[in-house]
């Protein structure tokens, strides 16, 4: 796993975490590794590995039992949140940037459209499935 | 939260200079500290002081509370480069001299890191290892032992990148929950991820201590906040040249 | 926190290393020093263990001197070395254990000089006993307290060397780390010289001084023989035990090691 520098690496193992949950990767109900597992995949120290999993918690995607160890939510609800969040961002993301370079929101539609038609013809080609890596 | 390091008022002079002034410190349990600073900024020095092999460091020095420097030197790991043992010693017997000499050392652990760093057969002699193999021993001697603190001085200097990362799992996986480690260094980017916080030493003087993750909420990298925090003392130092 | 019996152990190995190889050393060359002898029969006469003994003494000073160089050597090392100073022991157990340690591997080679002459009393018990009476009259089984009173000067001697020595050492790394970090090898030159001419100096006067002592002793009482040496080594190993108190606190509050 590679780290931006300038983002606090908790949220950026959060995030990651999050995606693994949602493309299938972890099965909701499945325990997760443990910190120290974590921590070594990451290469971060175990504080950070385990104040992501903290917020986590909070957030209820996560679920700590006692002695037991984490595991992911089985409420669908909040992992649909979860996805509706990440596509929004990565929506935002991917907007800002285009409209940074005064590109019309026609425009962005249009080429939205044919960057998917593209991509379907192109499926047959490429393997599609997602590498998990936890 | 209880502090495992704490230096109040740290200074030191040797051969007539000022290596260390007034370094105040505290460091939490559970924390990897980073030491930043450049070549001679005092790095080691402090190491040195609170391990407890600098004498004449005025200031008080707690490590668990324990200001005794046989005390501390109990409750203190620190990497010594083993300069102390001849090049044709076997590696078996530094292991044998090491779980003598400190009753927390555990021939286990010790075992399981060996394995784990795989610096090879324990009959092969000192001056036969390479200067990674070598920082692999020390790090394996120096981890064993089931310390309140651990001092790793410059670790990762003139190591290849495949051993440094080997190192750093190496210190995820077997550093205690509540032990601290200091890591001392002059270049960061490695071993960012494996930082609580940082401390900047420059011109013998603490001039930050700061939380890892805070630095990164402000949008910074840890290097960007070493140079910066360097850069801008150069300024000040020209500022002072135009005013004299 | 260390044991003073395991630092023990450390520093036993080590010297008993060292001072294994001197004699081995000193074995081969006596034995080397026999080949001679073996062919001219020498050897094979009925004066074997006293052509034995002629040159296990004739050697032995040089293994001495070894013993006592290298166990120095080692002894000082330990006082700048980050693998002894880092051990949670205190400087006081630290020394002493530094300084046991030598004495016992020092006294393993004289052992093992004594061994020849022992052989060589075993095989010519008579003619010894004979000789001692005739010229050692009166004197009797004296000897043997003459004897012990050599074996202990000779300790305190050691002692007395070796405390000294590691003032010299402790006080020029002291007096080095206040001084400026340039030139610092010529410093260190020449505050050993200037300390090893104080050393020397009160040295002579101190056996200036014991001689008066003993020559007092001989004043007072005839057994002075016995008792002359006895005063001798009792006064070096006070004067021994002074600086080594001086070398603890030198260690304590100065001595640091090298980086």
């Amino acid at each position: 796993m590679k780290f931006t520098d300038d983002v606090p690496i908790y949220r950026q193992i959060e995030q990651y975490i999050a995606g693994e949950i949602i493309s299938g990767c972890i099965q909701p109900g499945q325990q997760l590794p443990s910190v120290r597992q974590l921590a070594l995949q990451f290469s971060v120290n175990t504080n950070t590995v385990q104040r992501a999993l903290r917020e986590m918690i909070i957030e209820n995607i996560l679920e700590s039992r006692r002695g037991r160890g984490n595991f992911v939510t089985t409420d669908q609800d909040i992992i649909e949140k979860q996805r509706q969040k990440l596509i929004y961002q990565s929506l935002v993301a991917m907007y800002s940037q285009l409209h940074a370079l005064n590109i019309s929101d026609a425009k962005i539609k249009e080429c939205l459209d044919d960057f998917l038609i593209k991509r379907r013809s192109e499926n047959g080609k490429h393997d599609r499935t997602k590498k998990c890596l936890l | 939260m209880e502090n495992t390091i704490e230096l109040k008022n740290v200074s030191y002079k040797r051969n007539q200079r000022v290596i260390l002034e007034n370094i105040n410190l505290a460091v939490q349990k559970g924390t990897t500290i980073g030491l930043l600073g450049e070549n001679g900024a005092g790095k080691t020095t402090l190491m040195r002081s609170i391990a407890g092999i600098a004498k004449g460091a005025r200031g008080t020095i707690k490590i668990k509370n324990e200001a005794g420097i046989v005390e501390r030197k109990a409750l203190v790991s620190y990497t010594d480069s083993l300069d102390g043992f001849s090049r044709g010693t076997k590696i078996a017997d530094i292991v044998e001299f090491y779980s003598l000499v400190y009753t927390d050392f555990s021939n286990d652990k010790y075992r399981e890191l060996s394995d784990f760093l795989d610096f090879g057969s324990d009959q092969q002699k000192l001056g036969e290892l390479s200067k990674g193999m070598k920082e692999k021993l020390v790090i394996s001697l120096t981890l064993a032992r089931r310390a309140s603190v651990y001092l790793l001085d410059e670790p990762f200097e003139g190591i290849d990148s495949m051993t440094r990362k080997k190192i750093v799992n190496s210190l995820i996986q077997w550093k205690s929950s509540e032990a601290v480690m200091v890591i001392s260094d002059h270049y960061i980017t490695e071993i960012a991820g494996l930082l609580d916080e940082v401390a900047i030493i420059k011109d013998d003087k603490l001039i930050a201590q700061e939380k890892a993750e805070k630095i990164r909420e402000q949008g910074k990298s840890i290097e960007d906040f070493y140079e910066g925090l360097y850069e801008k003392g150069v300024q000040t130092d020209d500022e002072l040249s135009k005013n004299e | 926190m260390t044991s003073f019996r395991r630092m023990n152990k450390v520093l036993l190995t080590d010297k008993i290393k060292t001072v294994g190889w001197i004699i081995s050393a000193y074995i081969v060359v006596i034995l080397l020093s026999l080949l001679p002898d073996m062919f001219n029969g020498n050897f094979f006469s009925k004066q074997w263990s006293a052509v034995l003994m002629q040159y296990a003494i004739s050697w032995s000073w040089l293994a001495t001197l070894l013993a006592f160089i290298f166990l120095t050597w080692l002894s000082e090392k330990v006082y700048t070395s980050n693998r002894y100073r880092l051990i949670p022991i205190s400087d006081t157990k630290l020394y002493l254990s530094n300084i046991l340690s030598s004495l016992i591997a020092f006294i393993l080679v004289s052992l093992v000089e004594v061994i020849f002459v022992l052989i060589f009393y075993l095989f010519n018990m008579k003619q010894i006993s004979t000789m001692l009476s005739s010229s050692f009259s009166g004197v009797g089984s004296r000897v043997w307290l003459l004897l012990l009173a050599l074996v202990l000067v000779s300790l305190a001697g050691i002692l007395f060397w070796w405390a000294m020595i590691s003032l010299i050492h402790l006080l020029t790394t002291a007096i080095s780390r206040a001084l400026p970090a340039n030139h610092q090898t010529l410093y260190k030159i020449i505050i050993y010289i200037v300390l090893i001419y104080i050393a020397i100096w009160m040295f002579n006067k101190l056996q200036a001084w014991i001689s008066q002592l003993a020559y007092l002793q001989y004043m007072m009482y005839s057994s002075s023989v016995y008792t002359g040496p006895m005063w001798t080594a009792l006064i070096m190993f006070v004067i021994a035990v002074v600086i080594s108190a001086a070398n603890i606190w030198l260690l304590n509050k100065e001595a640091e090691t090298k980086q």
